[in-house]
């Protein structure tokens, strides 16, 4: 079965004359890992509003392991973001009055199921399993105590993607995480980002338009390949 | 369960822009400390009044205002009022349904503070608060010629002991004429402090206020007479007339025929005055100004709480990019809704309860101070329902400012969803 399956979804925002995303269909395997590309503005992070749950689409299905969620009242498609769904903004990814840790651990705050996760496979408390994500992403020690405004933005994209880790979700989404950093860090977040997903058995859409990094991944698409809406 | 976590967050982002919410949470303690503040000291000031004076049934005096009497009879407030016959004052003293009464003859000071010429019934007769009697720390009561009785203020503020020689000087303690000086009284008592008008007194005999005037007229001593104080014993130390008497009556059910037979009686012409309703008559020529002071009080309550809003609100767009993180980790827009409307209230509570600490703070260190030298009782360290009602009021208000960037808050993270636009 597939994890994400979107079937003749339309999407049109209010005051527009032509769809800006209409997709016949599209899924993505558990644990597969895709590439996404397209130009600014066709449409990706819509994609991944409506994929969060945070969109609902004008038309069409979205399914989520075999399950209808686009009818969903919001308040429930927020929890099954929660529960479900690590995600990573492009940048300012941090709330700068949480420590390292507690950043990393605010998906356990709201979501009871990513907390069971996070302690399932042996680690003795919260903060062991952030500090070993943390770990695996070359963040140490030193880095945890800074407060986040301290922190390179790299660092932050790192702690960022521990956050969307934490809990073992299903799916992880990340928005142009990289374009913020320089040339040299970029594939170095994507192979950290690609190796965590691969270990927490995370399905992976990683968008960029950028298609330099696309190639340890799985699968590398554009969004026109499936998308027949949107002008540009 | 998502409270504690709500809770926490709202905690960690208020102490991340502490400053400009600090000074909001300031200005509310300030209007809160002000409208408490306004409320104690118009009801201490009112309490102040009415405990200055108990078991008095009426106070007579030449016929005028019954507020004016008794604000200079009592309270030394005020311009003279007119002077009663002894001869009437004598008659009231033997109405059969009277118990007891008291002359009060004004019109010498001693270094700012008013002489009261009396006598020494006033001593026993004289309650305030709740019906207690003067007390004398130091001394005894004024027998003879030439011995004064005084407050505990004056003896605190003037440093006098037990027979400190001192001297009376004609008119009003705000305009102090010519001193009396050939007739030096002597302190023979010093009374407890009452926080009445008591404290700033000092008080002699009827017939030294009367022998200290004997060689004087029209308010300046004769030119070519002057009688010594050894000599004064061979004149008759009858007052001529007195400010007012104090009136105790046998049954207090009295009181209404006796004012109106008072208020009625032919020749010399008389008021009555019942303290209690001279007081109420007061308070309702105050009132406006209490009003004003409220209404004042109230809106800087309200200028305090529109900051909060404006404070809120100004840093809502600042923080678009914080509720769409929240929001991607599973936070729903009605928790964003709430993690706002706890910041507003959190302030507001906190700026009621640093309010009310000020309060009680002033009223601990300058209660005494005020008791003394404004007669401002200030009682009542814990703040009683009206004062709970007000807190509440600011609270409420203070919920009700938040709402409004609250609800923004809602509407941004329904709209950004996971992408804030900055």
């Amino acid at each position: 079965m597939a994890l994400v399956e979107l079937r003749d979804l339309r999407q049109r925002w209010p005051e527009q004359s032509a769809d800006c995303l209409a997709i016949a269909h599209f899924a993505l395997q558990p644990g597969e890992h895709l590439f996404l590309h397209g130009p600014s503005g066709s449409g990706k992070s819509t994609l991944l509003s409506l994929l969060a749950g945070v969109l609902r689409p004008s038309a069409g299905e979205i399914r989520f392991l075999g399950e209808r969620v686009d009818h969903l009242p919001a308040a429930t498609r927020d929890r099954l973001r929660g529960d479900h769904i690590g995600y990573i903004f492009q940048q300012f990814n941090l709330l700068p009055y949480l420590s390292v840790i507690d950043n990393v651990l605010l998906p356990c705050r709201f979501s009871k199921l990513r907390k069971a996760r996070a302690l399932a496979r042996g680690a003795a408390s919260l903060q062991a399993e952030a500090q070993r994500l943390l770990a695996h992403l070359d963040l140490f020690v030193a880095d945890w105590q800074k407060p986040v405004s301290a922190l390179s933005v790299g660092q932050q994209q790192r702690v960022a993607a521990a956050r969307a880790l934490i809990g073992r979700p299903e799916l992880i989404l990340a928005d142009e995480p990289t374009s913020a950093l320089d040339a040299q860090r970029q594939q170095d977040f994507v192979d950290l980002l690609l190796r965590e997903a691969n270990e927490a058995g995370s399905s992976l859409i990683f968008v960029s338009h950028d298609r330099r990094l696309a190639a340890h991944f799985g699968r590398v698409q554009a969004l026109a390949e499936f998308n027949s809406g949107g002008a540009a | 369960m998502k409270l504690p976590v709500l809770l926490r967050l709202a905690l960690a982002s208020a102490w991340n822009r502490r400053y400009a919410l600090g000074l909001t949470l300031f200005s509310i303690a300030l209007a809160a400390t002000l409208l408490l503040g306004v409320e104690r000291v118009r009801a201490g000031a009112r309490e102040g009044f009415s405990s200055a004076l108990a078991g008095t049934d009426l106070v007579v005096g030449a016929r005028g205002s019954s507020v004016h009497l008794l604000l200079y009879s009592v309270f030394r407030i005020g311009e003279p009022t007119p002077n009663l016959s002894w001869a009437a004052a004598q008659r009231i003293a033997a109405h059969p349904a009277v118990a007891w009464t008291v002359p009060i003859s004004l019109g010498d000071a001693h270094r700012g503070f008013p002489v009261v010429g009396t006598l020494p019934d006033y001593f026993k007769r004289y309650r305030f608060g709740d019906g207690q009697a003067l007390r004398l720390t130091q001394g005894r009561a004024f027998d003879g010629l030439f011995e004064a009785v005084i407050g505990a203020g004056v003896a605190r503020e003037l440093g006098y002991a037990l027979d400190a020689p001192i001297v009376l000087a004609h008119g009003s303690p705000e305009l102090e004429g010519a001193e009396h000086s050939d007739k030096p009284f002597r302190v023979v008592g010093i009374l407890a402090p009452t926080g009445t008008p008591v404290d700033r007194s000092v008080h002699i005999s009827l017939a030294s206020m009367e022998a200290i005037h004997l060689d004087w007229q029209g308010g300046m001593p004769l030119p070519g007479l002057a009688v010594p104080p050894e000599l004064v014993q061979k004149f008759d130390l009858t007052p001529k007339s007195i400010t007012a008497q104090l009136v105790g009556l046998k049954r207090r059910s009295d009181v209404f025929r006796l004012q109106r037979e008072l208020n009625e009686v032919p020749g010399e012409a008389l008021s009555a005055a019942m303290p209690g309703v001279a007081l109420d008559q007061l308070w309702q020529m105050l009132e406006v100004g209490e009003r004003a002071l409220q209404a004042v009080s109230a809106l800087v309550a309200a200028v305090s709480l529109a900051g909060l809003m404006a404070v809120i609100l100004a840093g809502l767009d600042a923080r678009r990019r914080e509720l769409a993180i929240l929001r991607s980790v599973g936070a729903r827009p009605r928790e964003v809704l709430a993690l706002l409307i706890l910041e507003g209230l959190g302030v507001t509570l906190a700026g009621c309860l640093l309010g009310l600490t000020l309060l009680q703070l002033a009223v601990w260190l300058g209660g005494a101070w005020l008791q003394s030298r404004f007669g401002l009782v200030l009682a009542g360290v814990w703040p009683e329902q009206a004062e709970w009602l007000r807190l509440g009021g600011i609270a409420a208000t203070g919920l009700l400012a938040s709402l409004l960037p609250a609800w923004r808050a809602y509407q941004i993270s329904l709209a950004d969803g996971l992408s804030p636009r900055l």
